[in-house]
């Protein structure tokens, strides 16, 4: 059993998810330029506004000759998906299925994507294996501040130094201003707090209430 | 765990806000020169294996004066060691360690004794045969 603490995301981060392969894509589509043929084409998304990678969307023009009578379909859901990402069908002028002369643009929308909008208000982590918290940089308005959770674990098998420790990355936000040595010591106090009394799964809470953009381990 | 205090964490130095140390699976403590030449750093080794054979890891806590005049003394060494004895007995206890030297500071020179970063690395094990 671990020891927690839990760092506050900046506006209950949204979670990536598939898009819902169940049906059609519910919004309206945009570009396209001119539609012809008929039937369903179906293709991967050429590219995203987000870091979803890997849904197929078929498009049949439904023998309309524009856009707005296309219905997308979602065929392979893929990941990472966010409500507001735009999506690119790339043009598709050869085959004997619904064909399109220009890029087709899409806009996500909650109905769109499997489970709806999913938020993430905190992330969690296990303080048992904690050695240092490290002073990074300090956090200002414009500049995400940083600070390194030094494990008592390496993460190479040759080197030395302090390149070889595994550490989490903490970013802040870049709307409140803390000092480094602030954001250390909201860091600590949360590890003291869970180190007193285990298992309580204590919040950071930094001075300001300055918020986490990202945790990473590395 | 242990507390540490940070060198211009608070509102003041007399109201330093803190770091902390992982106090378990520590061997050896040692007082170690800085980037001056004087005594400023503190090296606790753990038993864990380091990523290069030999080698262990090591947290380095570094004091404010980096290479004005020693701050860390033998007696500090000491205290530190039963500290971390202490903690380990309770472990649920976070003692605070101060240096001798921020008893008798002054208000402008306490800022010295406080810590200005620590940091983790693998490095070849201390000799532990004292």
């Amino acid at each position: 059993m671990s020891n927690f603490i839990k760092f506050p995301l900046v506006d209950n981060a949204v979670v990536g998810v598939p898009l819902d392969p169940s049906g059609n894509l519910n919004g309206t589509a945009t570009g396209g330029g001119t539609l012809s043929q008929t039937g369903v084409t179906t293709v991967t998304i050429a590219s995203t506004s987000g870091s979803g990678a890997g849904a197929t969307i078929s498009v049949n023009n439904n023998g309309q000759l524009t856009i707005g009578g296309v219905i997308l379909t979602t065929v392979n859901g893929g990941d990472d998906y966010k409500v507001g990402d735009t999506i690119t069908l790339a043009a598709v002028t050869t085959g004997a299925t619904s064909r399109w002369t220009a890029n087709i643009v899409y806009t996500l929308l909650a109905d769109d994507l499997l489970g709806g909008t999913i938020t993430r208000p905190f992330m969690m982590i296990p303080i048992d294996n904690v050695g240092v918290i490290k002073k990074g940089t300090a956090a200002a308005i414009g500049t995400n501040g940083t600070c390194e959770i030094q494990l008592k674990q390496v993460n190479a098998t040759t080197g030395v130094g302090a390149a070889v420790v595994t550490k989490f990355l903490v970013t802040l936000d870049d709307t409140v201003a803390l000092s480094s040595q602030r954001i250390v010591a909201g860091v600590a106090q949360a590890i003291a707090k869970a180190s007193e009394a285990e298992n309580s799964v204590p919040a950071v809470k930094f001075i300001g209430d300055a918020k986490i953009l990202s945790v990473q381990l590395s | 765990m242990i507390k540490l205090p940070l060198a211009g964490s608070g509102v003041s130095n007399v109201q330093p806000l803190f770091t902390v140390i992982n106090a378990e699976d520590i061997y050896e403590v040692e007082k170690a020169i800085g980037t001056g030449a004087t005594y400023t750093v503190i090296h606790l080794y753990y038993t864990i294996e380091g990523a290069t054979a030999t080698d262990f890891l090591r947290a380095s806590i570094d004091y404010r004066t980096q290479d004005a005049a020693s701050v860390v003394t033998d007696q500090d060494i000491e205290n530190l060691r039963n500290m971390i004895i202490s903690a380990n007995q309770n472990p649920s206890s976070i003692p605070e360690f101060a240096l001798i030297g921020a008893r008798d500071a002054s208000l402008a020179t306490l800022i010295n004794y406080q810590v200005t970063d620590v940091q983790m690395k693998s490095q070849n094990a201390a000799d532990n045969e004292n």
